[in-house]
């Protein structure tokens, strides 16, 4: 229990269910049990209500793909959404681009099993987008498409590019697997195929494997046909569908406490089981081990890495740094960024209401019951909800509204990974380096959706493959090596003179392998066991124990190392270009001869 | 290598799409170079115009005072949630917590900060990052004709 995994809850809408196949058999025996009485009666009803509003999601998304489409011409068009997106649409879409399924699911349904703890990462999600703030307009005015952009504006290298791309695609990549293992974890429960139930004849693998593929090809076919237009179409629709359901969730929920937060926290209190405790820090997050001072350090500690990994991620998340190009100029930038602390605050406000509503309302053993992860807690509580309010039929109704927005979510997110990395392969991968720089824009935009269909294609594998796995971790991942490798080369490149291309490429490379060794090397992987029944809680299988690293996000170790790359990879290159610096410096600053096409 | 094409010096020349393909067509070697040339002439003489300097140095001074300021309360918010278990479990009001609090001041203080950088910059820096533009345009002119 100590220390739960980053992604468990990052990812964690996404996977849980993973584990709850390798691992909790037991369990899993009373699911379907649990699912059947839950749904009883409307269960077919509940089943029509989703997969006709997923339809109706579908259908609205493809026909805007079709109109972005037609007015997708030339390279900005398709990076970019032709710039010409206002800062409340722009504010919006990365609202959507933000809040994956691991927070609408995962989150609230940390808070519902872990109480306070879950919040911590609502609380860390929403603060990281005060450090977005000051640097949206300088990379807004500097670059053009990619996050490449920024430092080859300065070094103009090949290399830089490289090194650029792919740390960009390695994080899309991750975090796209773990979304799309998510989806069909999050499809099987929904149908009630969790253990052993058909739906139409098929077994919850076929029908996981069905889901990530149906998802799969449509992200390609947004992303394809649409480009920017479209992705950013798509996520203003699911922002604001996210943004209602939550709402109405949580106004429906707060009634029947009839408004008093109060009776909330105390319902939800007596109702987890663990009284008072509930309500503060320390059940997930730094546990304290009695007698064993060093694993409670390394427990509290990290707790630290999560949150700076949250923190310092999120601002070189290339489907976020990517979103600053679709708007006019740095002020828009600004102003959308500000537009996206007020929503994304909003909605992580309301997290603890879902949250607590369902630990009081619905009650962790159902929960747990039903998926170990706590995802299922949501959509558990929308059908309570909807059943004390409206009967059954308002249970199916409800239901079904939250279960179409969860996988609207995933869709959208998804949509937006697969056209950050195609646009970095495309535009600096293909553009820059195979072409030297000098790509027909038709053939760079074909490349672009060629891209596309190939990280779609290998996502789609991948996530295939890893089905049984948990790798709920994958999206922790992402966060902490964008912290590592893309953040030190942003700020480097934006504050600091003596930066050059040895230090971008020790940053990226530096940042990216740390990372990742200290993930492998972390409990996540091997040698992590249930104290209890000594069961084996890692990804690896138990006759491997590698692990040597005592934390399991290892931002906290891997951002400084970063960094410290970075830097002296800097100095040990003589290379540097004042001039250019200045140039960087005036036109991140002032916006003069910014990019408008 | 292809440092010719890198960056965002390109500009506009035949009213298309400001592309790399319209500026090979459209320009020879030279003139890319001499565009290039002027352009960071007149970023060298921005950076030295005071206005620059003083908008330098408000940006500079926003910019740490949200960062600083938003990390210190964040950081001591996670150490004291590690910590200071005693603390954080003191109630309030009956089942609202010490922890409660201090998560709903997190979430208070990101929008006064956010509130706070946004106005300043609207006031303070826009007007000014303008002011230059728009000098700088004419400077652009000026060199042009020469």
């Amino acid at each position: 229990m100590a220390a739960a995994p980053a992604g468990g809850v990052v990812g964690g809408a996404v996977t849980g269910d993973g584990t709850a196949h390798a691992q909790g058999s037991a369990v899993d025996t009373g699911a379907a049990a649990v699912l059947g009485s839950a749904l009883e009666g409307q269960f077919g009803a509940a089943h029509a209500w989703t997969i006709g509003l997923c339809a109706l999601f579908v259908l609205v998304t493809l026909a805007v793909t079709v109109r972005a489409a037609r007015a997708t011409r030339g390279a900005v068009d398709f990076y970019a959404g032709g710039r010409g997106f206002s800062s409340t649409q722009n504010g919006l879409a990365l609202t959507g681009d933000y809040l994956s399924a691991a927070s609408f699911l995962g989150i609230a349904g940390m808070i519902a099993l872990q109480g306070y703890d879950g919040f911590l990462y609502s609380i860390g999600f929403l603060v990281a987008w005060l450090l977005v703030l000051p640097m949206a307009q300088l990379m807004r005015n500097t670059g053009r498409f990619t996050m490449a952009d920024l430092p080859a504006f300065r070094m103009r290298r090949m290399r830089v590019r490289l090194a650029c791309t792919v740390s960009t695609v390695t994080v899309c990549v991750f975090y796209l697997v773990a979304q799309m293992v998510g989806a069909g974890a999050l499809v099987a429960v929904l149908l009630g195929l969790h253990d052993g139930g058909t739906f139409l004849g098929m077994g919850a693998e076929q029908a996981r494997t069905g889901a990530i593929v149906l998802v799969g090809v449509l992200m390609i076919v947004y992303v394809m046909y649409g480009g920017m237009k479209a992705a950013t179409w798509l996520q203003i629709i699911k922002a604001v569908a996210l943004l209602g359901a939550t709402g109405l969730l949580t106004v429906l929920v707060l009634a029947l406490f009839s408004f008093d937060p109060r009776a909330l926290l105390g319902g939800a209190a007596e109702a987890s089981g663990h009284g008072g405790a509930f309500l503060e820090p320390g059940l997930r997050f730094g546990v304290e081990v009695p007698g064993d001072a060093a694993r409670t350090l390394f427990n509290k500690l990290d707790l630290i890495s999560l949150g700076l990994a949250l923190v310092l991620g999120t601002v070189a998340l290339p489907h976020i740094l990517i979103r600053f190009y679709t708007v006019p100029d740095g002020r828009s930038a600004r102003a959308s960024v500000h537009r996206t602390i007020v929503m994304v605050g909003a909605f992580y406000l309301m997290t603890p209401a879902l949250g607590f509503g369902a630990a009081a309302l619905v009650g962790s053993e159902r929960i747990l019951a039903l998926d170990p992860s706590g995802n299922s807690a949501v959509p558990m509580l929308a059908e309570e909800v909807g059943r004390m309010t409206a009967g059954p039929a308002g249970a199916a109704v409800l239901l079904a509204l939250v279960s179409a927005v969860a996988l609207a979510t995933i869709l959208a997110v998804i949509a937006s990974l697969t056209l950050a990395s195609s646009s970095s392969i495309a535009h600096d991968l293909f553009g820059h380096i195979l072409m030297w720089g000098r790509p027909r824009e038709s053939q760079e935009v074909a490349v672009a959706r060629l891209s596309a269909c190939l990280v779609g294609a290998v996502s789609i594998v991948l996530a295939v493959q890893a089905q049984e796995q948990n790798v709920a971790f994958l999206v922790g991942l992402a966060f902490a090596i964008a912290a590592a490798a893309n953040l030190p080369v942003i700020v480097l490149t934006l504050f600091w003179r003596r930066f050059n291309t040895r230090g971008v490429e020790w940053g990226v490379y530096g940042g990216l392998s740390a990372t990742i060794l200290l993930m492998l090397l972390s409990p996540v992987m091997s040698g992590r066991t249930d104290p209890v029944t000594g069961e084996n809680l890692s990804v690896l299988p138990a006759w491997i124990d590698i692990q040597v690293f005592p934390m399991e996000n290892p931002a906290l170790v891997a951002v400084p190392i970063g960094f410290a790359c970075a830097i002296v990879g800097s100095l040990l290159s003589p290379e540097r270009d004042t001039a250019r610096f200045t140039e960087l410096r005036v036109r991140s600053l002032t916006g003069w001869g910014a990019d408008q096409d | 290598m292809v440092e010719y094409m890198e960056g965002t010096y390109r500009r506009r020349v035949d009213g298309g799409r400001g592309e790399a393909p319209q500026a090979r067509e459209g320009r020879s070697e030279a003139e890319r170079r001499r565009a290039r040339a002027s352009a960071a002439h007149a970023c060298e003489r921005i950076s030295v115009d005071p206005r620059f300097v003083k908008l330098r140095r408000r940006f500079a001074i926003q910019s740490v005072l949200l960062v600083s300021s938003f990390l210190l309360c964040y950081l001591s918010y996670l150490v004291l949630s590690a910590y200071a278990r005693d603390f954080m479990g003191i109630e309030i009001v009956d089942s609202v917590n010490v922890a409660l609090v201090m998560g709903i001041g997190q979430f208070l203080l990101t929008f006064v900060l956010a509130w706070a950088f946004v106005r300043f910059s609207e006031r303070a820096i826009d007007p000014l990052a303008e002011e230059i533009r728009d000098r700088a345009g004419d400077v652009g002119a000026v060199t042009a004709v020469r």
